[in-house]
């Protein structure tokens, strides 16, 4: 079962600037939850306090807590490797290794030690067909992941995310790099991952959000305006800015 | 361009007639680097002495003075070895000899003081490589060599070692000054140098009982002779320039005899 | 009108320039070729080449020794030096506060203009009596030559192989950090074989600089023309040698084809590496 992620006043800073403060969101194991909001309001930054990836930019400093269902991951005693390995992340552009697509998708077992060339394959083609991407690329398996299309490539990058069996998937606007054809897929294969994932996805495309979310965030200027289901998010939203920005008529 | 180019030279041309300078005042030397100090310091003596000439003097080698001075490039060489037709391409030259440079043999402090001359050619075609067979400690032995083109390699190659090769593990150091240090720091070290006065810091070899001797240095017999080569005949500037040079008592202070 | 005028003479002024640089390369080649055609096209000329005696005066080609001393020279001096260029390149690179990056890496570009005889002259100083001490014998040796071409190659090579590191994507990174991996795990499994093209290409500019280094190595190998017997054995290289007989064969003489068959293989020791780096170029 999916667990739980949870913030509570999560504020995060690079060097004297705020970008995100006291943001207090749960995601419910199993649900899509869509985090919209204008450019630079912190949604990606939010994201990657998820998996602690905000760690890795020099200057950052967190303070607040986050759960995982009832692990706070800031604490020191957690294993940041594990952690990651249980929150897996999706990057905005396609960005597979300059490796074969066999070896990207094996990148995560093999860091964990799985060296058995049956189990990898077997992994491996778990994984794709999970992802979708199985029936394009059973029997190329050895060729470089940069042949692939835009679309693919990232489906790969999916692949390569579910590989190490993660409970939470981070997706940071997937499709923003892709055309309408490929998008339409990725939105497909989120709806198939949903209920065995949590996943939380950072989108532009509001349409998007309402397809696939069960629940929508909004947030401006680093603050959470308001959260809920995304029926009642785009139909009646609670907050004048959240109505503005969903009609188009929101500048920040 | 072109005829500002023919005026210039018109009027450098003309300069040079209303000054009526017959004889050219200006006379190039090139060649080895051995006797630069001396050549320096005499023609400052000469051109001081004799307003208007002037003397520019260049290194390039021994070799490389007598091919430009075959091709007319340089007024006079300065070298150590003998012109070959190979070098000036048959073009007669005229010469005049500096002096006498001693060639001293010299070896790490401690090794031996004296050596015949068939140990020494032993030695040097490393026929010989440990001490230990010339009376000396055991002790392998190190030849610090000169290039190829160092005429006094040319000179030991010819008066020691009859027209044989240094042996080729002999260490080749680029000037005398580092054939100096290699010997004075290489413990086994065997060499020549070109010097008029004693070096410091390493054993002066006696050859066949005879040493050198800073107050009697025409009783050493291994020596290079620097000379002056111009083509014949040669103009009267040539002459007098080649003459002042060859002549200078001074020519001691810098180990020439 | 007259800015039309004026880009035309600029390109124009670019071909030429270039052109001058291809034909003066061209020019160079030729002329060693041509240089060295007496030695080549006499009989047996390959066999004479890779013979092991050196005696020009007496009409012996050998340069063998000398191909042996540059290519042991060179290779042993990557060997030390590519560890250490690589620990330095990772820290300049990866490992210190991203403020001091950019002096560290200024620090590398400035080591990196130190010019070789300063290098020699430390050898001489420092290297060839501990190589003395170590070995016994005068301590002028290929050995003492990689010691100081390693440590004149450092820098360079570290400042070629912290930029290769820094041409990776940084979005390969965070994927590797994203799937659980350490921050060695990512260097070893991530960056290294992404940068693997750039750090072979920084390599091969190593290996020409070695290859083609002359003042440095002359100073302290002790210029014998035997094949050298062994790593505390002093040698040559073809640059040295080059260097050591110049004075012998002035331009124009006889003999000078001995020293343009060595500066031509040097060039063909060139061109080779270029092709290399260029397929590595390719395949990125």
């Amino acid at each position: 079962m999916a667990p739980n992620i949870r913030t509570e006043s999560l504020t995060v800073s690079y060097r004297r600037t705020v970008v995100l403060r006291q943001i207090s969101l749960e995601a419910v194991g199993g649900e899509v939850l869509a985090l919209i909001g204008p450019s630079g309001c912190g949604k990606s930054t939010f994201l990657r306090a998820l998996n602690r990836l905000v760690e890795e930019t020099p200057g950052a400093h967190v303070t607040g807590r986050v759960f995982l269902g009832e692990m706070n991951i800031y604490s020191s005693a957690v294993d940041v490797t594990e952690l990651r390995r249980r929150v897996g992340m999706v990057f905005q552009a396609p960005n597979p290794f300059p490796f074969s697509i066999f070896d990207n998708v094996a990148y995560g077992p093999r860091l964990r030690g799985v060296s058995d060339a049956a189990e990898l394959r077997r992994i491996v083609e778990r994984s794709l067909q999970e992802a979708a991407l199985w029936d394009e690329v059973r029997g190329k398996l050895r060729r470089p992941a940069l042949t692939l299309s835009g679309g693919q490539q990232q489906r790969l990058c999916i692949a390569r995310a579910l590989a190490v069996r993660p409970e939470v998937l981070l997706l940071d606007e997937p499709t923003a790099a892709l055309d309408p054809v490929s998008t339409e897929k990725i939105e497909e294969l989120v709806s198939n991952l949903r209920g065995r994932y949590t996943i939380v996805m950072v989108t532009h495309n509001l349409r998007q959000a309402a397809r696939v979310s069960d629940r929508t965030a909004f947030f401006d200027d680093g603050s959470l305006v308001e959260v809920g289901l995304t029926r009642q998010i785009f139909t009646a939203p609670r907050d004048p800015r959240t109505e503005q920005y969903l009609t188009g008529r929101y500048f920040p | 361009m072109k005829p500002g180019i023919g005026l210039m030279w018109l009027v450098a041309r003309g300069a040079a007639l209303l000054l009526g300078s017959a004889i050219p005042a200006h006379v190039s030397i090139m060649g080895s680097t051995s006797v630069l100090p001396y050549l320096r310091a005499a023609s400052a003596a000469f051109t001081e002495a004799h307003f208007p000439y002037r003397l520019t003097l260049g290194g390039g080698g021994s070799i490389a003075g007598l091919v430009e001075v075959s091709r007319g490039r340089v007024d006079m060489a300065v070298s150590d070895i003998p012109p070959t037709a190979d070098w000036t391409h048959g073009v007669p030259l005229c010469h005049q000899p500096l002096g006498r440079q001693p060639i001293l043999f010299i070896a790490h402090p401690g090794l031996v003081t004296d050596l015949s001359r068939g140990q020494l050619k032993n030695l040097l075609r490393g026929r010989i490589d440990n001490w230990s067979a010339v009376g000396g400690p055991k002790m392998p032995v190190t030849v610090v060599s000169r290039p190829l083109a160092s005429g006094s390699l040319r000179v030991v190659e010819t008066q020691v070692l009859d027209g044989h090769r240094v042996t080729p593990k002999a260490i080749v150091m680029l000037s005398n000054g580092a054939v100096m240090a290699a010997v004075r720091e290489s413990p086994g070290g065997l060499g020549f140098v070109e010097s008029g006065r004693a070096p410091t810091g390493v054993t002066v070899l006696g050859i066949d009982h005879r040493r050198f001797d800073v107050s009697r240095p025409e009783g050493w017999p291994y020596y290079a002779v620097p000379t002056l080569y111009w083509r014949c005949p040669g103009n009267d500037s040539i002459r007098t320039v080649a003459h002042y040079l060859a002549s200078q008592p001074f020519r001691r202070e810098f180990g020439l005899y | 009108m007259r800015e039309r005028w004026r880009e035309m003479m600029m390109t124009r002024l670019t071909w030429a320039l270039s052109g001058a640089f291809v034909i003066m390369g061209l020019g160079l080649m030729a002329s060693v070729l041509v240089g060295s055609w007496p030695i080549l096209m006499a009989p047996h000329s390959l066999g004479r080449l890779l013979s092991p005696l050196w005696d020009p005066l007496q009409g012996q080609w050998g340069i063998l020794p000398f191909i042996v001393g540059s290519s042991v020279v060179t290779l042993l001096a990557l060997c030390l030096a590519v560890p250490f260029a690589l620990a330095s390149a990772i820290s300049v690179s990866r490992m210190l506060p991203p403020v001091v990056r950019p002096h560290a890496t200024r620090v590398l570009a400035a080591l990196t203009a130190i010019p070789s005889v300063v290098f020699g002259w430390w050898g001489l100083q420092m290297v060839v009596p501990v190589v003395r001490n170590l070995g016994g014998g005068s301590g002028f040796s290929l050995l003492a030559a990689a010691i100081v071409l390693a440590v004149m190659l450092w820098p360079t090579l570290s400042f070629l192989f912290a930029e290769a590191l820094q041409s990776v994507s940084p979005s390969y990174v965070d994927a590797s950090l994203a799937l659980g991996a350490t921050p060695d795990q990512t260097l070893v499994r991530i960056l290294i074989p992404c940068a693997m093209p750039q750090l072979i290409n920084a390599f091969l500019v190593a290996v020409a600089r070695g290859l083609g280094e002359t003042m440095a190595v002359q100073m302290v190998i002790g210029g014998q023309v035997a094949m050298p017997q062994g790593l505390l054995s002093p040698g040559a290289t073809l640059t040295t040698q080059l260097l050591t007989d110049a004075a012998l064969y002035p331009p124009g003489t006889r003999g000078h084809a001995a020293l343009d068959v060595m500066a031509l293989a040097l060039v063909a020791a060139m061109a080779i590496l270029v092709r290399i780096s260029a397929r590595w170029r390719v395949g990125t």
